[in-house]
């Protein structure tokens, strides 16, 4: 048995009938990390040890292997965001997400690399090296939790925690045929998560169905008093038995690769068996490209100030050129002359487009949409184009401005053999009834069941043609 | 007001605290003006009676008791740590 390729699931029903014991599992994903991770470069900490004191924590996911973006800050285990700035940072202090999932008895495998300070939709912006698809390493395994998406793809623990500010959960499991989360603003702490824009960022899960990312979820999710901008646990929303499903216009339009729409429009008439199915309008959804880049880079230069190389870390030298533009065009956008026209003008464009959602959720459940235009790309395709790079983001910026939740799920692969991913989204606090559709969308499909083959061998195969 | 000149950005770099090379600048002048061109899309929204959003979860004013709560101590064997005060220092 592969135990690298069980689910939470199935991984903790294992290990309470004994058919393995935690020390197998663990042995079995650290061995996939030493033989793909040079390859596929996902993981940047690997995670031996713990030092836990020999004490086993109990709970819901006792003995479940992990890992987490490096952005989270993890006790004694190096943490660098991906940036050469903390190459050697090793924090005194850990996220309560990662505390919490830990006392449920989850046992942390390794720190996953990432685009730099999350500032990236493909991985490539890291200064450790760019995380291959697993699928297919010449393309992209979506950013900025690219080394998450990577690492659960090809087994190297059983979920991982990514952040999504902009997407950068829903890309890369999108891109990876996994199962991510952006949960509603405020549900889950930030509280030791490395700060991109603080008013868009979310951490969440990252799994291969969406049965773990709830169960994850629920672990990492509620108030937290080291964080002042978390609510309380509530549900906003209970599941239904009919839901009305709304299909966004502004998210089928031109731009949209023909694979990805029509693999997203099948999976609107699954989904369209248990309700009605309606098309609707957000009328503003053109310009939240253009606000989300000015809100995100105004709160990211101000955040990224922080890092002066006096107190830890390297001095601001060594940002590499992505953090550089952003720390820049977010600072012109805050500079006197210009903050009424750039990020004024942007927050008042993030109320209209919040009212869009709040608009369209009086009339509907939930919305379907593809989560990027197209399948994955090339490695190297959109990395000297800063701006076609961020256009990756068009379809799920709006649910961050809006602060609304987003689920992402597989529903295709391409003619070229690579996942493609749809997102269900809800009113703010609608997680359950995101996944209620999300678990009925699995039970009739297989999407999330395909796993690639591992890596080296595509590798090899690929090798083999050039000869 | 979207074209970018070389002293927009020293100046941008400036208050940034970002030292740039000169090869840097001319790169980022491009890249930045092209991306502020295409922000500038924002314009063509009447946005003149709408309220800057700072927030999306309505939360105001979260607090907690002013009480001391001991079990926040860093405690080092008999000792708990405190913000370090330096002095001569600007």
């Amino acid at each position: 048995m592969d135990l690298c390729n069980l689910t939470v699931k199935q991984a903790v029903k294992g290990l309470k009938a004994k058919e393995f014991s935690a020390a197998e599992l663990k042995t079995a994903c650290l061995a996939r990390i030493r033989r793909l991770n040079p390859e596929l470069k996902a993981i940047l900490t690997v995670v031996e040890r713990e030092k836990t004191g020999g004490k086993r924590k109990k709970g819901a996911l006792e003995g479940v292997p992990f890992t987490v973006k490096d952005l989270f800050v993890t006790q004694d285990v190096r943490t660098t965001a991906g940036s050469r700035v903390l190459k050697d940072y090793i924090p005194e202090y850990e996220a309560t997400t990662v505390k919490r999932l830990k006392e449920a008895g989850a046992v942390l495998i390794g720190k996953t690399n990432c685009d730099a300070w999350g500032h990236g939709s493909s991985g490539e912006n890291s200064d450790f090296g760019v995380t291959k698809n697993p699928w297919n390493p010449l393309y992209s395994p979506g950013g900025s939790s690219s080394g998450s998406a990577a690492a659960v793809a090809s087994g190297m623990g059983l979920f991982s925690l990514g952040t999504d500010t902009g997407g950068s959960i829903r890309l890369p499991a999108s891109f990876c045929g996994l199962t991510g989360l952006k949960p509603t603003y405020g549900r889950v702490s930030r509280y030791g998560v490395i700060a991109l824009a603080s008013s868009l960022d979310c951490p969440g899960p990252l799994g291969k169905t969406v049965e773990d990312v709830e169960t994850v979820f629920e672990i990492m999710a509620g108030k937290d008093e080291y964080d002042a901008t978390t609510l309380q646990n509530e549900e906003l929303r209970m599941g239904k038995e009919k839901v009305v499903i709304g299909v966004p216009q502004e998210y089928f339009g031109k731009g949209i690769d023909r694979e990805v729409r029509s693999a997203v429009e099948t999976a609107i008439g699954v989904l369209g068996e248990c309700g009605n199915v309606r098309e609707v309008r957000l009328p503003r959804t053109e310009y939240a490209l253009a606000a989300y880049y000015l809100i995100q880079t105004a709160e990211a230069s101000s955040n990224l100030a922080r890092y002066d190389g006096i107190r830890y870390g390297r001095d601001r030298a060594s940002f590499g050129d992505e953090a550089k533009r952003r720390i820049m065009l977010g600072t012109y956008a805050l500079s006197a002359g210009y903050f009424e026209a750039y990020y004024k003008k942007a927050m008042r464009a993030r109320t209209l487009i919040k009212e869009d959602f709040e608009k369209v959720f009086k009339e509907v459940d939930l919305l379907m949409a593809p989560v990027s235009p197209t399948p994955a790309f090339k490695l190297g395709e959109k990395i000297d184009d800063p701006l076609r790079m961020y256009m990756s983001d068009v379809l799920t910026v709006p649910a961050n401005l809006a602060g609304i939740p987003a689920l992402a799920l597989p529903c295709g692969f391409s003619r070229l053999g690579l996942p493609m991913g749809m997102q269900i989204m809800g009113p703010q606090g609608s997680e359950s009834l995101l996944f209620e559709a999300g678990k009925r969308y699995q039970k009739t499909t297989e999407w999330h069941l395909k796993k690639p083959a591992p890596a080296v061998m595509v590798v090899n195969r690929y090798k083999q043609n050039l000869k | 007001m979207s074209k970018l000149k070389k002293s927009d950005v020293l100046h941008i770099a400036k208050l940034a605290k970002l030292k740039l090379a000169k090869s840097e600048i001319d790169k980022f002048s491009k890249q930045l003006s092209m991306i502020l061109e295409y922000v500038n899309k924002l314009s063509e929204i009447e946005t003149s009676d709408v309220i800057p959003a700072s927030q999306t979860i309505g939360l105001a004013n979260v607090f907690r008791e002013d009480k001391e709560d001991k079990s926040r101590y860093i405690k080092r064997g008999r000792h708990f740590k405190v913000k370090a005060i330096l002095y001569g220092f600007v």
